[in-house]
C-alpha cells in the first residue's frame, strides 16, 4: 500500500513540473487560418445566394 | 561500404534516374502550358497543326503524372536509403524495373500525344476516344510505379524483420504510406482502363458506360491530389525542422495525420462529379462530408508546422506574439521555396473547401476557378517544395553543394514562380467566378459581352504564365548546375529529431492492417452500393468520339 502511494506521489510530481513549450503565436496563427478558411466559404456561398 | 547519413551511392543513382526524367518533363510540361496561355489569350495562333488539346493534354500528362510520379519515386528512394540504410538487392532490383516499366509506358503515351492520336486530356474523359497504344501506355506508367512501391514496400518489410523495430523511421514510414495510398487508390483507374478503355479503344465493344469509368477516374483522381502532396508533407514534417535549427513536434501527430489521409482521401471521389447525373444525392453528401474530414489532418499539418517554427524561433531568442516568424532562415533556398508552398497551400486549401461544397460548387464547376485551384495546390504548393528538396538532394545524390550564389538564384526562382502564379492563378479564380469555362481554347462565342469581358484576364494568365515560363527557364539552369557542374563537396540530407517532449509513438500507428482494413471497410461504404447501381440500372453506353 506504502510502495502504491509513494508511485502516485511520483505520478503527480512529474505532472505537475512538467511546462510545455509557448504556444501562444502558433494557436493565434491557427485560428487566424482557420478564419480565413471560414470568410472565404461564406464569400463564395455569398455569390451563391446572390446567383440563385 | 555502409553510412547511415548518406544515400548509397547505387540507390543515388536509381534516384537520380528519376529526376533526370522529372525535370526534363518540367521543361517540356512548361513550354507547352506557355503556348496554353498565350494562345487562350488570343495573344498567338498555333503554327504547323499543332491543337491547343494537343498542349494542354501534354501539359497535364507531363507535369500532373510524369514530374510528380518520377519526382516523388526518386525522392522516396533517396530518403528511405538515407534513414533505413542501403536498398537490399531484392527491392533494388525491382526498383530499376519499374523505372524501365514506367518509362516505357510515358514514352508510348507521349508519343501518342505528340502523333495527336490521345489528345484527351489527361483525365482521358471517354466518350473521347484516343489510340488503344495511348492506354497501353498509361497502363504500363501505372504497373512501374507498381514496381516501385513494391520495391519500397519489401525494402520496409526486410528493415522491419532484421532490425525486430517496432516503429519504422517517420520518413520511411510516410513513404510508405504515400505508396500504400497509391496502390489503393490506382485500382480504380486500372479497373477502368484494362476493363473499359482498352477493349473499347480495340474496338473489341462498341460501347462505354461513361458515368462508371467517370467515378472509377475520380475513385483514383482525388488521392492523386494526396499522393502528390504527402511527399510535400514529408519534407515539411520530417526535412523543414532540421533546416530551421528545430524539432520535429511530434512524430504521432505526423504519423497520425498520415493514417487519416489513407482513411478519408480515397472514399471522396463524387466530389469532383457534384454535378453528374446519374448518382443518388445521398452518396454525393456521405462523400462530401468524408471530403471534408480531411480537414482534420490538414489543421493538424497546420498547427504542427506552426509550433516547430514557434519552438525553433523562440530558442533562438524571438520575443513577441510573432517574433519567430521572423527567426525564421529566409535566405536558405532549402527552406525558402517549401515555406512559399506552405504559405499558398492556405489560400489553396481554402479554395479546396470551396469546391467541395455542393452548393459552391455549382458556381465554380468546370470554370477556371477549378484551373486556378489546382496551379495553387500541386503547381506551387508542391512544386515549390519540390524544387527547394532538389536544392538539396541533387547535389547530395551527386557529391556537390549548393553554393551561396545557387541560394540566391533560387530564391530568385521561387519569387518569380509566386509572382507568375498570383497573376496567373488569380486570374483564373476571378474570371472563373465570372463563368470563363477551364479547357477551352480561344474563343470570344460570336462576340459575346459576358466572354469578351473575360479577355483581359486571359491576358492576365498569359502574363503570368510568361513570368512562370520564365521561372521554369531559371529552375533548369540551377538543377542543371546542381546535377553537372556545382563545386564537388559534401551536401547534407536534413533529417529532422523528434522534440524531447515529445510523447512516445504508439506503436498501433504503424499498425497496416488496422489501417488498411479501415480504410477498406470507408472505402466500401462509400462506393459499392453507388457502383453497383451504375452497373445494374446503366445508362445507354457510348460509342467513342474523336473530335480533334
Amino acid at each position: 500500500m506504502g510502495v502504491l502511494e509513494e508511485k502516485k506521489e511520483t505520478v503527480r510530481k512529474v505532472v505537475t513540473t512538467k511546462e510545455g513549450p509557448n504556444l501562444k503565436g502558433t494557436m493565434i496563427a491557427v485560428m487566424l487560418l482557420g478564419g480565413f478558411i471560414v470568410l472565404s466559404w461564406f464569400s463564395v456561398y455569398w455569390l451563391y445566394m446572390v446567383r440563385l | 561500404m555502409k553510412n547511415e547519413l548518406v544515400v548509397d551511392r547505387n540507390d543515388a543513382k536509381l534516384s537520380m534516374a528519376h529526376l533526370y526524367i522529372a525535370f526534363a518533363a518540367v521543361l517540356l510540361g512548361g513550354i507547352a502550358g506557355l503556348l496554353q496561355t498565350l494562345v487562350r489569350s488570343g495573344t498567338i495562333q498555333l503554327p504547323a497543326g499543332i491543337g491547343y488539346y494537343q498542349l494542354l493534354t501534354a501539359h497535364g500528362i507531363l507535369l500532373a503524372l510524369v514530374f510528380t510520379t518520377y519526382f516523388i519515386i526518386g525522392f522516396f528512394y533517396a530518403g528511405m536509403s538515407r534513414t533505413m540504410g542501403k536498398f537490399y538487392d531484392q527491392p533494388y532490383r525491382l526498383g530499376w524495373l519499374g523505372y524501365i516499366v514506367m518509362t516505357i509506358g510515358t514514352a508510348l503515351t507521349t508519343v501518342m500525344v505528340l502523333l495527336n492520336e490521345g489528345t484527351v486530356l489527361y483525365t482521358f474523359y471517354a466518350p473521347l476516344k484516343a489510340s488503344p497504344w495511348f492506354y497501353i501506355g498509361l497502363t504500363l506508367f501505372i504497373v512501374g510505379t507498381w514496381l516501385a512501391g513494391g520495391a519500397m514496400c519489401h525494402q520496409y518489410y526486410i528493415w522491419k524483420k532484421v532490425t525486430h523495430k517496432k516503429i519504422s523511421p517517420l520518413f520511411s514510414f510516410m513513404a510508405v504510406m504515400t505508396m500504400v495510398l497509391w496502390f489503393v487508390a490506382t485500382i480504380g483507374v486500372a479497373v477502368s482502363v484494362i476493363f473499359q478503355f482498352i477493349p473499347w479503344s480495340f474496338g473489341w465493344v462498341d460501347e462505354i458506360n461513361i458515368l462508371l469509368s467517370r467515378t472509377l477516374f475520380w475513385y483514383f483522381g482525388h488521392p492523386l491530389v494526396y499522393f502528390w502532396l504527402l511527399p510535400a508533407y514529408v519534407c515539411w514534417y520530417v526535412i523543414i525542422p532540421e533546416i530551421i535549427g528545430g524539432k520535429i513536434f511530434s512524430d504521432s501527430l505526423a504519423r497520425l495525420s498520415f493514417v487519416l489521409f489513407l482513411l478519408f482521401s480515397i472514399p471522396v471521389g463524387f466530389h469532383h462529379q457534384l454535378l453528374e447525373s446519374g448518382i443518388s444525392p445521398f452518396w454525393k453528401y456521405l462523400q462530401v462530408v468524408l471530403t471534408f474530414m480531411v480537414i482534420v489532418p490538414s489543421l493538424m499539418t497546420a498547427f504542427s508546422l506552426f509550433a516547430t517554427f514557434e519552438i525553433a524561433g523562440r530558442k533562438k531568442g524571438a520575443k513577441g506574439l510573432f517574433g519567430w516568424f521572423r527567426a525564421l532562415p529566409w535566405k536558405d533556398a532549402r527552406f525558402f521555396a517549401p515555406m512559399v508552398g506552405m504559405l499558398i497551400f492556405i489560400p489553396a486549401g481554402a479554395g479546396g473547401i470551396i469546391n467541395a461544397s455542393n452548393q459552391m460548387n455549382q458556381i465554380v464547376h468546370n470554370t477556371l476557378w477549378v484551373t486556378g485551384h489546382f496551379h495553387l495546390t500541386v503547381a506551387s504548393s508542391v512544386a515549390l517544395t519540390f524544387f527547394g528538396i532538389a536544392y538539396w538532394l541533387i547535389p547530395h545524390l551527386t557529391g556537390r553543394v549548393l553554393t551561396g550564389r545557387m541560394h540566391q538564384i533560387a530564391n530568385l526562382q521561387t519569387i518569380l514562380w509566386a509572382v507568375g502564379m498570383f497573376f496567373m492563378s488569380g486570374a483564373m479564380h476571378t474570371v472563373g467566378l465570372l463563368g470563363a469555362p477551364r479547357r477551352t481554347a480561344y474563343t470570344t462565342y460570336q462576340e459575346h459581352p459576358d466572354a469578351l469581358g473575360w479577355i483581359p484576364y486571359e491576358v492576365t494568365m498569359a502574363v503570368g504564365g510568361s513570368i512562370l515560363f520564365i521561372a521554369i527557364l531559371l529552375l533548369i539552369y540551377i538543377i542543371t548546375d546542381l546535377a553537372f557542374f556545382a563545386p564537388k563537396g559534401k551536401e547534407d540530407f536534413p533529417i529532422g529529431e523528434v522534440a524531447e517532449a515529445a510523447e512516445k509513438t504508439p506503436v498501433i500507428l504503424e499498425n497496416w492492417r488496422l489501417w488498411l482494413g479501415i480504410a477498406t471497410v470507408l472505402i466500401l461504404v462509400a462506393y459499392i452500393v453507388p457502383v453497383i447501381h451504375m452497373i445494374e440500372h446503366a445508362p445507354p453506353g457510348s460509342p467513342g468520339y474523336k473530335f480533334w
